[in-house]
């Protein structure tokens, strides 16, 4: 991202200058794209945690990519983020929050792992 | 009525059936003779389908497998006497290596309920490695609410457990805990064999009851203070208490106080007994028998 970041400000500098063309944002267009050219398709993290905090400790894993749906590593310890908050800061966005409804049923019942956050890329 | 009522003795202690209530699960590791567990496999060999219910009409394997003393001892503190042996099994019967085919799930049927009229059983008749796919679960699940459809995105959970396990192991489980099929990456096959008993007597402290034993000393809160991350703190223990009072025949409805009343406020030597159900206070000359003649289960 960071650098279709700089090929976008170097093609606003050449529109300045009167020297932008059409290579120059195809070229932009080819970085936004895989390595074959073709889109890459939005992919899929899914963080369930111990309770609302980004910050607090992930209790459940799945990824989805071009391939398909993925558990990650079987041990705990090795997967790639322990809190929400470590997945943002490798760029995922979260485009869920844990689903607040889940508490308006009554005080005792737990639906599902609960606090499940969804980031993209 | 099909099904035969089996009568044995119970093993479990108070504490053990709370145990089980909190976990969802016991396992029997190795309780079946190795003998029987190679019968079974070529048993299943010459009858691969997925109910090989041929299997259960082989008294070899009625009485070491579907009567097996340690299973049905817990068997029968669980769902008391003359409860019925089945009458159908299903075999988990795979071809290694194999890819995960199925995610997390509750089997069809499962209900929220603080009753326990029927279990579900696992038997390996192999040892069955991680690397043979072994059946994980996830312990306390059975409280945890979710439909089939809406669990499938789950992946790798912190708390599972894989029930990796040598030949002749039984694992004694709540319908309603969650599980699924891990991944094989080993050659050959793996048979798991699955059945259910089910309760006929009404429920009622029909286990290796000690007459002694407080309610305020027992810990109905699963795994390290303050419990269960899946489940909400502390007030997880109501939900187990809920099942064990009603396995102590005391019926479905234990109102709770709230607060640090029991059941959160037990098992942790506290001088209170604030929200004990009456049918759990000590009675007359004895300090903590809470299980006086009042009580409408039977002993031992």
């Amino acid at each position: 991202m960071a650098d279709v970041k700089g090929q976008l400000e170097a093609c606003v500098e050449k529109l300045r200058a009167g020297a932008l063309t059409a290579h120059d944002l195809r070229q932009v267009l080819e970085h936004l794209n895989g390595v074959d050219g073709t889109a890459v398709p939005q992919r899929l993290l899914y963080l369930q945690t111990e309770n609302t905090l980004v910050t607090s400790k992930v209790i459940g894993i799945s990824f989805v990519d071009r391939d398909g749906v993925h558990d990650g590593p079987d041990d705990p310890a090795e997967w790639p983020y322990q809190t929400v908050h470590e997945a943002l800061l490798d760029e995922w966005r979260i485009i869920k929050f844990p689903e607040m409804a889940l508490m308006m049923s009554d005080e005792e019942s737990t639906y599902g792992l609960g606090c499940e956050f969804i980031l993209e890329k | 009525m099909r099904g035969e009522p089996h009568q044995c003795k119970p093993t479990l202690t108070d504490e053990d059936v709370v145990e089980f209530c909190k976990q969802g699960f016991v396992v029997l590791e190795a309780v079946v003779p190795d003998e029987v567990n190679r019968r079974t496999t070529a048993f299943l060999d010459e009858h691969p389908s997925m109910e090989p219910n041929e299997i259960l009409g082989e008294p070899w394997f009625f009485d070491a497998v579907i009567k097996n003393p340690a299973a049905t001892g817990v068997l029968r503190s669980l769902l008391g006497a003359g409860f019925l042996l089945p009458t159908i099994l299903s075999n988990h019967r795979i071809e290694c290596p194999r890819q995960v085919n199925c995610g997390w799930h509750r089997d069809s049927g499962a209900i929220f309920t603080p009753r326990l009229d029927f279990l579900q059983v696992f038997y390996y008749p192999q040892d069955t490695t991680q690397a043979l796919g072994p059946t994980e679960l996830l312990p306390s699940s059975h409280f945890i609410r979710g439909r089939r459809r809406f669990m499938e995105h789950y992946g790798n959970i912190r708390y599972g457990v894989c029930t990796a396990a040598p030949a002749g192991s039984i694992f004694i489980t709540h319908y309603s805990i969650w599980h699924r099929a891990t991944a094989a990456t080993a050659s050959g096959v793996r048979n798991l064999l699955k059945y259910s008993y089910w309760r006929t007597a009404l429920p009622g402290r029909d286990w290796i009851a000690d007459g002694n034993v407080d309610a305020m000393e027992l810990n109905f809160l699963p795994g390290d203070v303050p419990g269960n991350p899946m489940l909400e703190k502390w007030h997880q223990c109501i939900p187990v208490a809920r099942m064990f009072y009603w396995l102590c025949g005391l019926g479905e409805e234990l109102a709770f106080t709230g607060g640090l009343s029991w059941p959160i406020n037990a098992g942790y030597g506290r001088a209170t007994d604030a929200g004990l159900p009456p049918a759990f206070e000590c009675s007359g000359e004895s300090s903590s028998g809470l299980w006086d003649e009042r009580h409408p289960g039977g002993r031992e």
